[in-house]
């Protein structure tokens, strides 16, 4: 839901290297121990709860459309929830940025 | 070679020797190579597991992050007041933080180790008597100064910047031998050029006959009357869990290097060194914060060495700057807005510089006992260190205009990049601390060395004050932050306590 709104640039995000990164996410909280799944589930409950506030919307982000989700999220990192914003963020990019495509992206520039 | 990992015992263990290490990294490597090869028996225990530094060179780095990094890089310093809460990050594996640095190395100011020891009526702690443990620590790692070739392009406008307003920039120092400037230190080097003590003091310490044990969670020491007689813990799993069985080690001393967020922790567990109040206080963590900016040429930060260049213009303002860069995802993290907004900052990551700017800080930070067995750290910015975080970020800032940037990223959550002219209105002095996008390598201080049995917690020996042959011998000992990485300083004090130790 947070990756959706992260990586859509004009319309979708890619759809296969959304799956990619949520099996990746997966394994990542798996192995990173008890802690950092528990920070990292507490950092998406907040958002998901709270960030649309930030639009003045009163429903969790899994019920926006996905441009509103990104709007609430943007607004909601720039306050109070930048903290929980930044660290689901931080792990999200690392993860989508370590893609095999991005090595060939990375040569086309 | 002698290594054993916990997560395959199926029994409780006891063992015995003369000295038990506690923690393998900066400090614990040094204590038990020394102390080995000087005929003692040792053993060594860590709760991380192994990782060959070759295999850790070819991970991605969230596989580097997943599998060694503590709590995967995700630790909290919560910030108190208008403090801004700070991530600390460290390892969990043989070999400790040190297989996750830059690889800087730089020796103490004079005038803080003069500082120490004459504030703390401290004869050899002074430059000139540490001149000799930091020299063999020097050879022992291997330091050497980054040549100029392998600065990255990101450095280099940085310092093309701080040279046209008069601000000079020097080479840094490394542990490193045959660095090709593969960008990813932090991660493990591809070449195994990083010289992290896994590749000189734990196998010296192997080779004069220590034992090493991984995941081996130490939980505290076990004292009769006011000597220890050695540690208990328990094995730990691939999932980083306790298992059921247990170990204990019987020594004739105990050392603990468990690092400055734990080595506390055990000795509170053991209801131990509380006589002074000092355990878990004064920590200290060199708050850290990284400047992004765009340029129109390519800049491709990755290509080069990640540390290469600093500059301590502004060290009577206790800042230093450092080159770093940091994989793609972490720049793209810190990247304003989500979807649409977001894609249009990181369309153009090849063309982002980015520099480091640290402070050499009051310490404000306190350790508290959690749930679980990981602490939990509070940080409250002292005032000076607070006026000082918009003055770091301005000059930083205006570092890269003068270099050309088109825009600059200033570590505020959610802040958009500022232009050449809204650098003077930026709301920075009045921006609340708790929106600083701030981070930290270097936690110290929280079993301060000192003379005075009521503000100290390690004798200037590295041993307790209040139970006999336990000694600390990690960053926690540093009686104040230092301004300056510290890993060579947290080995030198290691080399000067084990000194003590062997005669
Ligand atoms: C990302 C990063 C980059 C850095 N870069 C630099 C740099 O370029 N230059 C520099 O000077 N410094 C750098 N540092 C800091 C440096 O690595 C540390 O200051 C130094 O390694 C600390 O040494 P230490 O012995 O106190 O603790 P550590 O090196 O952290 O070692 C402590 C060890 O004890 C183990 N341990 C803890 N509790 C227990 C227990 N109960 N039982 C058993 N084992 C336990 C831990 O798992 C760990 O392996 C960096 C740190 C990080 C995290």
């Amino acid at each position: 839901m947070i990756a959706e709104a992260l990586f859509a640039d004009d319309g979708e995000a890619n759809a296969a290297r959304l799956d990619w990164l949520i099996r990746d996410l997966d394994d990542f909280l798996n192995r990173a121990g008890a802690r950092p799944r528990l920070v990292f589930a507490l950092c998406v409950a907040v958002l998901s709860l709270f960030a649309p506030l930030w639009i003045g919307r009163f429903t969790t982000l899994s019920d926006l459309p996905l441009a509103e989700r990104s709007r609430a999220l943007h607004k909601a990192e720039g306050g109070l929830l930048g903290p929980p914003a930044l660290a689901a963020k931080a792990i999200l990019c690392i993860l989508w940025f370590e893609h095999p495509d991005v090595d060939r992206e990375e040569r086309a520039r | 070679m002698s290594r054993t990992s916990g997560r395959t015992m199926d029994r409780d263990v006891t063992l015995d020797c003369d000295v038990v290490v506690v923690g393998s990294g900066a400090g614990g490597a040094v204590i038990a190579a020394t102390l080995a090869e000087a005929g003692q028996r040792v053993i060594l225990l860590e709760e991380g597991p192994v990782l060959d530094a070759m295999a850790h060179g070819r991970m991605r780095p969230s596989e580097s992050l997943r599998s060694i990094w503590r709590d995967a890089g995700m630790t909290l310093a919560v910030g108190i007041g208008d403090s801004p809460s700070i991530n600390v990050t460290s390892a969990r594996v043989l070999g400790g933080s040190s297989m996750v640095t830059g690889g800087v190395c730089f020796r103490a100011d004079a005038e803080v180790l003069d500082g120490w020891s004459r504030e703390l009526t401290i004869d050899d702690l002074d430059a000139n008597a540490m001149d000799r443990w930091y020299s063999e620590v020097e050879r022992d790692v291997h330091v050497e100064p980054v040549p100029v070739s392998l600065r990255s392009r990101s450095t280099n406008l940085f310092i093309e910047g701080g040279e046209k307003i008069g601000i000079p920039f020097h080479s840094m120092n490394r542990n490193t031998n045959g660095c090709t400037g593969n960008g990813r230190c932090n991660f493990g080097c591809p070449n195994g050029a990083k010289m992290s003590v896994d590749l000189n003091y734990l196998p010296r310490a192997e080779r004069a006959g220590a034992e090493l044990w991984t995941d081996c969670l130490v939980e505290r020491v076990i004292t009769e009357g006011t000597r220890a007689t050695g540690v208990r813990g328990r094995f730990v799993d691939e999932k980083k869990e306790r298992t059921q069985f247990h170990f204990s080690v019987f020594a004739k001393r105990v050392v603990l290097a468990g690092g400055a967020a734990y080595t506390p922790l055990i000795l509170r567990a053991s209801g131990l060194a509380k006589r002074s109040g000092a355990l878990g206080r004064n920590l200290s963590l060199h708050p850290s914060f990284r400047v992004m900016a765009e340029f129109d040429e390519p800049v491709r930060g990755w290509h080069g060495a990640l540390q290469s260049a600093y500059s301590d213009h502004f060290h009577a303002d206790g800042m230093v700057f450092n080159s770093v860069f940091t994989p793609h995802g972490v720049v793209a993290a810190a990247m304003p807005g989500f979807g649409k907004h977001h894609a249009r900052f990181r369309e153009r990551i090849a063309n982002i510089a980015m520099f480091g700017g640290m402070l050499h800080d009051d310490g404000g930070g306190r350790l508290w006992r959690f749930f679980g067995r990981e602490p939990l750290m509070t940080y409250r910015m002292s005032k000076r260190d607070r006026a000082r975080v918009p003055l770091l970020l301005r000059r930083m800032a205006e570092i890269f205009f003068s270099a050309g940037a088109r825009r600059v990223f200033l570590p505020v959550f959610g802040s958009e990049p500022i232009e050449p002219d809204d650098l003077a209105g930026a709301p920075l002095e009045s921006t609340h601390g708790r929106l600083f996008e701030c981070s930290s390598q270097h936690p110290l201080g929280t079993c301060r060395m000192g003379s005075d049995p009521r503000a100290s917690v390690v004798r200037p020996t590295g041993e307790l004050w209040d139970v006999k042959n336990v000694y600390v011998a990690d960053g926690s000992i540093l009686p104040t932050s230092l301004g300056k990485n510290p890993q060579l300083t947290i080995m030198a004090m290691a080399k000067r306590v084990a000194n003590r130790l062997v005669n």
